[in-house]
């Protein structure tokens, strides 16, 4: 006679932590994890919870003594006209840098996985542009996108109208956006080659012999395949891209008149030129809770897909 | 006989020892009486940039000789990364023994720095201290008749300006020199030129809009006080819609020629000039230097004349400049010996002079041969003496974001200058939540 499992299974709390932490794990991988632990404590969740108290007082670096002042630094961001600007820079800057290296990240890596000739060198050339200092790339577009620079001779040269890059709000986070995408595409690029190759090539042979073309291929066999990889250059690319502030810091200092502060451009304002740490921390806590809100929304939708 | 004249020798020099400091006699840098003994190590950020760093570097090592009971680990930090090292160091009583600010950044760390020990440069008084400096020099530095910081480069702006190219004009020096902001921006038409595809190749003057805020908002600022208004009341209240800040806008909005194009950036903020593409442009001694490194052919080459205001008068430039403080952290002998070493630096400011032409404004310094032979070097020492200081405030930071991005409004956006001046105003006071 087969045995049935009985509902419940295991108490509630066994079910919850394995849920949590995975299957149960000899005491040695405690050891082992636990230097990696007090290294994330230490330099990861205890910063991140000082930042959190510091986000409740009037902490200043101008002043030794700080005050408990509640939620009024979270007040005073839901008031700040140049706190929701930048949030909703933000929102235009990521989207379209994730969108850009995201699409294009995946077209590249789609091509350099075909058996071409060269294909090292080319995969090499791709990826330069991710291990270029990151205090070189903006100098470097700040020439690219000069007004008589090579972005717009180029687009000069195709017959369309030069554009004023860094110094006007329309071009500003789209100078950044071009800047962004540039080095993260190479980095999605890697993650998708890494996931392309572990699909199996039985699936394609199959799907030939069923008589599917190369876009029904990628449609079919490829993009779901690809699904949980996807979802790992999402939430790679939405972090990186939300707190990066160099790119923008040099290019365009966040203007012309605040036109492409970000949010993290906003915090480092605040809080380093400003001195304002408790409010500049509060500003980046909710930048956290951005970014974890949207890994959350991308784990929730990948795993919809999933079921 | 012999042990007469010893003795007598000896009672002399009991005498006149303690009379010389007081009479400021003693050269500064001597090793000072009192001087720590043991083995000190001083840790500094100094400067970054080439020859600024070696000069530093073989002046320490020179100190050091004098003292070789004491260890200084200097390293080289550029301003910008070096606030950020120190605003989150100097709190939490971290942070090295001395390092360089640049002058509006006293204000939010003096609680964080230790005052002058006279004794460290052989002198008895503060007062001592700033009678070794041009008059007002100490001014931001001092807080209560302490001296908390010295300035070893104070580049007030003069107008400089490209000879052959303004000559080729059929202009005339000095006859046409410009005097009022007005007059620059006449200049402008007959100084401005494009090629034939229509790209800008030389302009009269340029804003350096790409080089850093402090560049338009220290200029608005002086161009403020010159007509005898404020940027901030006594309480620290924004006055940024006076008629004054108005006609201080005003200089943005009309001297404004494509002022898109332009290759200055925060690293190399004389690259228009050095390039021939502004005839006109503003900076110290150190900014002739700087250009002069850029392209030798500037050399013997640049006429300099006052700062053009808006009157027309002289005191049009902002008084700035970069100082070496010391940490309030740091041992009491390690004050002492970070003093005497900044005495020391400050004491050879020629030295940085002929090789960067930083000056530091130290009487001394005009003294010596090299400097008074420097072409235009009391237009220089003027404008040190006229310019107008910056307000001393902790927000320092919000009031030169504000002015930027009023001035980015008129210059960038065409926003009329006083729904900029209001706007600028509004985002003073939200930044540092009023």
């Amino acid at each position: 006679m087969a045995h049935t499992p009985v509902w419940p299974a295991e108490p509630f709390w066994i079910r919850l932590r394995r849920r949590w932490l995975g299957p149960t794990q000899p005491w040695r991988g405690a050891v082992f994890a636990a230097p990696m632990l007090a290294l994330l404590v230490c330099f990861k969740f205890w910063p991140m919870g000082y930042a959190g108290w510091l986000s409740l007082t009037n902490a200043s670096l101008t002043e030794r003594t700080r005050r408990f002042i509640g939620a009024a630094n979270y007040a005073r961001l839901a008031r700040d006209t140049t706190f929701i600007g930048a949030l909703e820079t933000t929102g235009r800057y990521v989207g379209a840098t994730i969108a850009i290296s995201m699409i294009l990240g995946l077209a590249l890596a789609v091509l350099l996985n075909q058996k071409v000739p060269a294909r090292g060198l080319f995969r090499t050339l791709v990826f330069l542009p991710a291990v270029v200092p990151i205090i070189v790339a903006p100098i470097l577009w700040q020439f690219l996108f000069h007004p008589y620079g090579l972005v717009n001779y180029t687009l000069r040269a195709l017959g369309l109208h030069s554009v004023n890059w860094l110094l006007s709000p329309e071009g500003a986070v789209g100078a950044l956006v071009v800047a962004t995408a540039w080095r993260l595409t190479p980095l999605c690029m890697v993650i998708y080659l890494a996931g392309l190759q572990s699909i199996p090539h039985e699936l394609y042979e199959a799907a030939a012999i069923d008589g599917a073309g190369a876009p029904r291929r990628f449609r079919s066999v490829t993009l779901p395949m690809l699904k949980p990889t996807v979802l790992v250059v999402m939430v790679f690319a939405i972090t990186l891209t939300v707190q990066n502030f160099v790119l923008a810091l040099v290019m365009t200092g966040g203007g012309p008149d605040n036109a492409s502060t970000t949010l993290s451009l906003f915090v480092y304002q605040t809080g380093f030129i400003g001195f304002q740490m408790g409010y500049a921390s509060a500003a980046a806590l909710v930048m956290l809770l951005i970014i974890v809100v949207f890994t959350i929304f991308s784990l929730r939708a990948f795993r919809s897909h999933e079921e | 006989m012999l042990r007469s004249l010893v003795a007598r020798i000896a009672v002399l020099l009991v005498l006149a020892l303690p009379v010389l400091p007081l009479a400021g006699g003693l050269p500064a840098n001597s090793a000072p009486a009192g001087f720590p003994t043991g083995n000190i190590t001083l840790t500094m950020f100094g400067s970054d940039e080439a020859p600024g760093f070696h000069i530093e570097e073989q002046q320490i090592a020179e100190w050091q000789k004098l003292h070789p009971n004491v260890t200084v680990q200097a390293a080289q930090t550029p301003l910008g990364p070096g606030f950020q090292k120190l605003s989150t160091q100097l709190p939490t009583g971290g942070g090295p023994s001395l390092f360089a600010v640049f002058e509006p950044w006293i204000e939010g760390f003096i609680p964080y720095m230790a005052p002058a020990i006279p004794a460290a440069f052989g002198l008895s008084t503060m007062r001592q201290i700033n009678d070794l400096y041009l008059p007002h020099a100490l001014e931001a530095q001092s807080r209560g008749g302490a001296v908390y910081c010295l300035p070893v480069s104070a580049p007030s702006w003069s107008l400089l300006i490209n000879k052959p190219k303004f000559l080729a004009a059929g202009l005339k020096i000095p006859q046409d020199v410009p005097h009022t902001w007005a007059q620059v921006a006449a200049l402008q038409k007959k100084l401005t030129k494009y090629d034939a595809n229509g790209q800008l190749v030389q302009r009269g003057f340029g804003v350096r809009y790409t080089a850093g805020p402090q560049w338009y908002a220290m200029l608005f600022v002086a161009s403020v006080e010159s007509q005898g208004a404020r940027v901030l009341d006594r309480d620290g209240t924004p006055l940024l819609t006076s008629s004054a800040a108005v006609n201080a806008m005003q200089i943005f909005k009309d001297t404004a020629v494509a002022p898109t194009i332009t290759k200055d950036v925060q690293t190399s903020p004389y690259q228009d000039f050095a390039d021939g593409l502004d005839v006109m442009s503003y900076g110290g001694a150190n900014a002739m230097s700087f250009a002069i490194r850029l392209n030798p052919d500037l050399k013997n080459n640049i006429y300099v004349s006052t700062l053009p205001s808006i009157s027309g008068q002289p005191g049009g430039s902002p008084k700035y400049s970069f100082d070496f403080c010391v940490n309030k952290s740091a041992s009491a002998t390690e004050q002492f010996a970070a003093w005497s070493l900044i005495d020391y630096i400050a004491a050879h400011g020629v030295t940085r002079f002929v090789n960067t032409g930083s000056i530091t404004p130290r009487k001394a310094v005009f003294e010596a041969p090299d400097v008074k032979a420097t072409p235009f070097i009391d237009v220089f020492k003027t404008e040190l003496t006229d310019a107008r200081p910056l307000p001393q405030t902790k927000h320092w930071g919000q009031l030169q974001g504000a002015i930027q991005n009023g001035v980015q409004k008129v210059v960038f956006k065409n926003v009329p200058i006083p729904q900029a001046l209001q706007e600028a105003q509004q985002e003073y006071l939200q930044a540092i939540g009023k």
